[in-house]
């Protein structure tokens, strides 16, 4: 299998071993857990997930092979650089944080991913997609219900492609949504209207249920 | 009568001080030719038409032809006397016989000019007996190469809408022209690959291994160590064809063209495709020696990015030796079945990019090709 798979912990099976994993990792004890786990994985791509807080005041990582990062701030930025000389790469920026100007400092990640927090902030999609377009990188976004966006547009369409978010509780006002399952909302910050119209997101359907994997690219 | 051939060669970017041009044109001006011609493809043609006005300039009197795949009636713009359209060999020696006063231009096959205003279209004339054409080697000069290029057939059996291949028609040079300079190439040149340009080397699987046994056969004679390359359809493959192939003594890369994985986007390209029976390929494959590459096409009619999401998913799952997505952005070609149809391209009366679809804009189609390489940059690190 070559893609990644998103877990924690307790999740992890020995059959998981020859796969790319990314532990999510909230607090220190469970990135040591983790990092435990990932000195006998077998698979090269060994990676953790944890905010730039935690990552910034963990010592070197030897062990670990790619990090994911949830950027709280754009201070620690070069002190996350340095850490991950030779490390797969990948930024999580909150919308309040994104500017061009961040995106030309990202150079270094393989993947920049802005996550959203409200309805107003998708005002700024397209000054969004545009600088990354400049950077010569594919816009990945997180945490907008897929009835927000256009899902069928390709642009529109970047976390139901990145993984299925599993353990995440869905508002009673998404009930009946054909996506419901591969959509990351959490309740806050948007007003869901779910999509029944099974003939118009026929092709998303179709790519969805053709892969059964817990990670997709 | 004397020729001389010259190649572009490989040119990056757009150069201002314009050296490759002002070579040949000089070389043009100071040998004073009656004829210069040029085999125009996607990445030569532009550059072909802007030669045919720049040598008129320099010298009205030098008859300038353009041929290839490429070309049409269209072509016949300033500066370009004759176009051939079709195969080279037969039209190109009938027209320097018309040039010479030996035959009228009625009697040259494959050709396109204006005559007294009028276009003239002539008939046209494939090349039956393959053999009947010189081996391009006995021409050469140069006796090292990194890869010497041989065909063993024309034309394809199948007829993809994108590709050109199958035009005009399918035909074989003999296994007795193939087997003699075969034995030439190998014990005058010195080289590391030998590539089969056929569009689908595995089509008679008989023939395949005929001439894959001559190469062995002149492999062991001259001692040398070599690579050998060729394109397969991955449907032809079989258990018995992988462990043959994987049983001679130099190595074996193959390239299989797939394109898609979506009934809609081949039925479209009239490319059916059995996936069961690829897939079995790539199984097979994955087991061999033979190294191998899968290609897919974006922006295909039919496709979308979900469409084509599938598709990588079902080379990442298959083709597992390969370890990245192999895609290329769908360039419609001249006088193929695409390029004939209304299609929204980059140039318009030149082979070039598709802009846009039915299904998928510009926009789209960019962030296809960003999509396939950041997940080729992640792949990296597996």
């Amino acid at each position: 299998m070559l893609q990644k798979m998103f877990l924690k912990v307790g999740e992890y099976i020995p059959e998981y071993r020859s796969r790319a994993v990314v532990f999510l990792a909230d607090t220190m004890d469970e990135f040591l857990a983790a990092e435990e786990i990932l000195k006998n994985h077998g698979h090269k791509f060994r990676g953790v997930q944890l905010k730039s807080s935690l990552f910034v005041s963990l010592p070197q990582l030897d062990i670990v092979t790619a990090v994911s990062i949830v950027l709280e701030d754009v201070l620690c930025l070069d002190d996350i650089f340095k850490k991950c000389q030779r490390k797969y790469m990948e930024l999580i920026v909150p919308y309040s944080l994104f500017s061009a100007d961040l995106l030309k400092r990202c150079e270094r990640a393989e993947r920049v991913i802005v996550s959203f927090s409200n309805e107003e902030e998708l005002a700024g999609l397209n000054e969004m997609f545009k600088a990354f377009i400049t950077w010569k990188r594919f816009p990945l976004m997180l945490n907008v219900p897929l009835c927000k966006i256009d899902v069928r547009d390709v642009k529109h369409a970047a976390e139901i492609y990145l993984r299925r978010m599993s353990g995440v509780v869905k508002p009673m006002a998404c009930g009946g949504c054909l996506l419901q399952r591969y959509c990351s909302f959490n309740g806050k910050g948007f007003v869901p209207v779910p999509l029944v119209d099974a003939e118009k997101y026929a092709g998303v359907l179709t790519f969805l249920s053709d892969e059964d994997s817990t990670a997709r690219f | 009568m004397e020729l001389k051939e010259f190649s572009f060669g490989n040119r990056v970017g757009y150069e201002t001080n314009k050296n490759v041009e002002l070579q040949v044109l000089s070389y043009i001006m100071l040998s004073r030719p009656d004829v210069v011609a040029f085999s125009n493809y996607i990445w030569s043609s532009e550059m072909a038409q802007d030669f045919a006005r720049a040598i008129k300039q320099i010298d009205s009197r030098i008859t300038v032809v353009l041929g290839g795949v490429e070309v049409d009636k269209n072509h016949l713009k300033s500066g370009v006397d004759f176009v051939i359209t079709g195969e080279g060999e037969i039209a190109l020696t009938e027209l320097v016989d018309f040039l010479q006063g030996k035959c009228t231009i009625e009697d040259v096959s494959n050709v396109i000019c204006v005559r007294e205003g009028v276009v003239l279209e002539n008939k046209k004339k494939v090349v039956q007996s393959l053999d009947t054409i010189p081996f391009p080697y006995r021409f050469s000069d140069v006796k090292h190469f990194d890869a010497v290029r041989i065909e063993t057939s024309r034309g394809c059996v199948y007829n993809c809408n994108f590709c050109y291949y199958a035009q005009p028609e399918f035909r074989n040079f003999s296994l007795g022209y193939l087997r003699e300079n075969l034995a030439y190439l190998f014990s005058e040149f010195s080289f590391r690959n030998l590539t089969f340009l056929d569009a689908n080397f595995n089509t008679n699987a008989v023939r395949m291994f005929e001439i894959l046994d001559m190469v062995e056969e002149n492999v062991k004679k001259c001692g040398k160590k070599i690579e050998v390359h060729c394109e397969l359809r991955p449907e032809l493959i079989d258990a018995q064809m992988v462990g043959r192939m994987s049983g001679y003594s130099f190595r074996i890369r193959v390239e299989l063209g797939f394109q898609s994985s979506n009934a809609i986007v081949l039925k479209l390209a009239n490319r059916p495709t059995n996936l069961v029976r690829v897939k079995e390929a790539l199984a097979l494959l994955d087991k061999s020696s033979i190294a191998y590459k899968i290609d897919l096409m974006y922006g295909l009619p039919g496709d979308t990015f979900f469409s084509f999401l599938q598709s990588m998913q079902f080379l990442l799952r298959h083709a597992l030796k390969q370890r990245k997505v192999v895609a290329h952005h769908f360039m419609v070609l001249n006088n193929t079945t695409f390029g004939m149809q209304e299609m929204v391209r980059f140039t318009p009366n030149t082979s070039s990019m598709i802009l846009k679809t039915q299904t998928q804009d510009t926009f789209e189609l960019y962030l296809t090709k960003l999509f396939v390489e950041m997940v080729n940059s992640e792949l990296e690190w597996y």
